[in-house]
């Protein structure tokens, strides 16, 4: 017999409200912030096409701030929000995206883990049980696509300029990693857990890492900047344990930021 | 019958939405595969409407046009849209009309 499904927020269990509603404000204000921060390379990317791209990606966070910010409006205890406002000080963002990107490298790793990272969580909704959210997220990934190669091209093009720009990336890395690699919760999910234990997430925590790990693993290895994970088995793992002791779980980002 | 006493139809919905045009390409919204459900009860129309991409600047603009459309047709007191987005849109969703007209513009599908 098949699990029926939430077709309205009335039907969730009440202690998945409060998990729901963070969850959702932080991917759709890091996705809102995001937008911003393409936004304002649209006309000072490298080249005329990486502007062009910067500004495609742009309309595309955007959009799906949008999209995810109609998803808090029928949760109870939700903020409010809208795409035409940034909500300043209350936005759950994770530091990398906070400020304007200083230079293109940073845009492309933005591009390559805190975009992908928050696709990757949405990709643990498509089968979600909550009707609302299945609904809006086959969409917003197939949207991503092109996001993700665009990341992976630029960075192998960038990484091929030689070891002075790949120091450059490494250390842009280091300033984004702990934040898109903690994005997934610890373990099981931590604050997440009890909406895969409902079927609205599929999967959080390690799982979601892993193929995090596993989708950046060989691109980063490639690029000769795989200093924060090494091989371990078929899998990646970081290379150094993740700082737990810092990670806010319900503003989903490190408390240092 | 006089015509404002004239129950709307859901052909009759569809007849006046094609002339609804998508404000960036001259195909209308039913031949760009927009519409995904009509219903017609009572003098209300029900739509179910879906956008090629959901960051289209011209959501709210071709949502206006329906509801203009639609509520200059007799029987008409009501026009309520529900935004959809599963399934996704895709070029499979166009229309030969739409096709040949997108195709004069120069767009490959």
């Amino acid at each position: 017999m098949s699990t029926p499904l939430l077709d309205r927020a009335a039907a969730l269990p009440r202690e998945t409200v409060p998990p729901l509603v963070d969850l959702v404000t932080a991917l759709a204000d890091n996705k809102h912030a995001l937008g911003l921060r393409y936004g304002e390379w649209c006309s000072s990317g490298p080249t005329i096409e990486a502007g062009v791209a910067a500004t495609a990606m742009a309309q595309d966070e955007l959009g799906h701030a949008r999209v995810l910010y109609g998803l808090l409006e029928e949760l109870p205890g939700a903020p409010r929000r809208s795409e035409h406002e940034w909500a300043a000080g209350d936005a759950r963002t994770v530091a990398f995206v906070d400020r304007p990107f200083p230079s293109w490298p940073h845009l492309i790793v933005a591009n390559l883990l805190v975009d992908q990272a928050l696709t990757l969580v949405l990709e643990t909704a498509l089968g979600s049980r909550y009707l609302p959210l299945r609904q809006r997220t086959r969409k917003l990934i197939e949207e991503e696509q092109f996001h993700a190669v665009h990341g992976q091209g630029w960075l192998l093009q960038l990484a091929a300029e030689g070891p002075r720009v790949r120091s450059v990336l490494d250390a842009i890395i280091r300033e984004a990693w702990a934040d898109a690699v903690c994005w997934f919760g610890p373990d099981r999910g931590g604050a997440l857990a009890p909406l895969v234990a409902v079927g609205v997430l599929r999967e959080a925590g390690d799982a979601v890492r892993r193929r995090f790990l596993r989708q950046i693993g060989p691109l980063l290895r490639d690029a000769g900047l795989a200093s924060l994970l090494r091989a371990d088995g078929d899998g990646w793992v970081p290379a150094e344990a993740l700082p737990w002791a810092e990670w806010d779980e319900s503003r989903r980002r490190m408390r240092r930021g | 019958m006089p015509e404002a006493l004239r129950a709307p139809t859901r052909e009759g919905v569809l007849a006046a939405l094609s002339g609804v045009a998508d404000p960036e390409w001259p195909v209308s919204i039913v031949d760009m595969g927009l519409v995904y459900e009509v219903g017609v009860a009572e003098g209300v129309v029900t739509l179910t409407l879906t956008f090629t991409a959901t960051a289209c600047p011209c959501m709210e603009m071709i949502q206006e046009d329906i509801r203009d459309c639609l509520l200059r047709l007799p029987g008409v007191r009501d026009v309520r849209i529900e935004v959809s987005w599963d399934p996704p849109w895709t070029k499979d969703r166009l229309t030969e009309r739409a096709r040949v007209a997108l195709r004069r513009c120069g767009v490959t599908v």
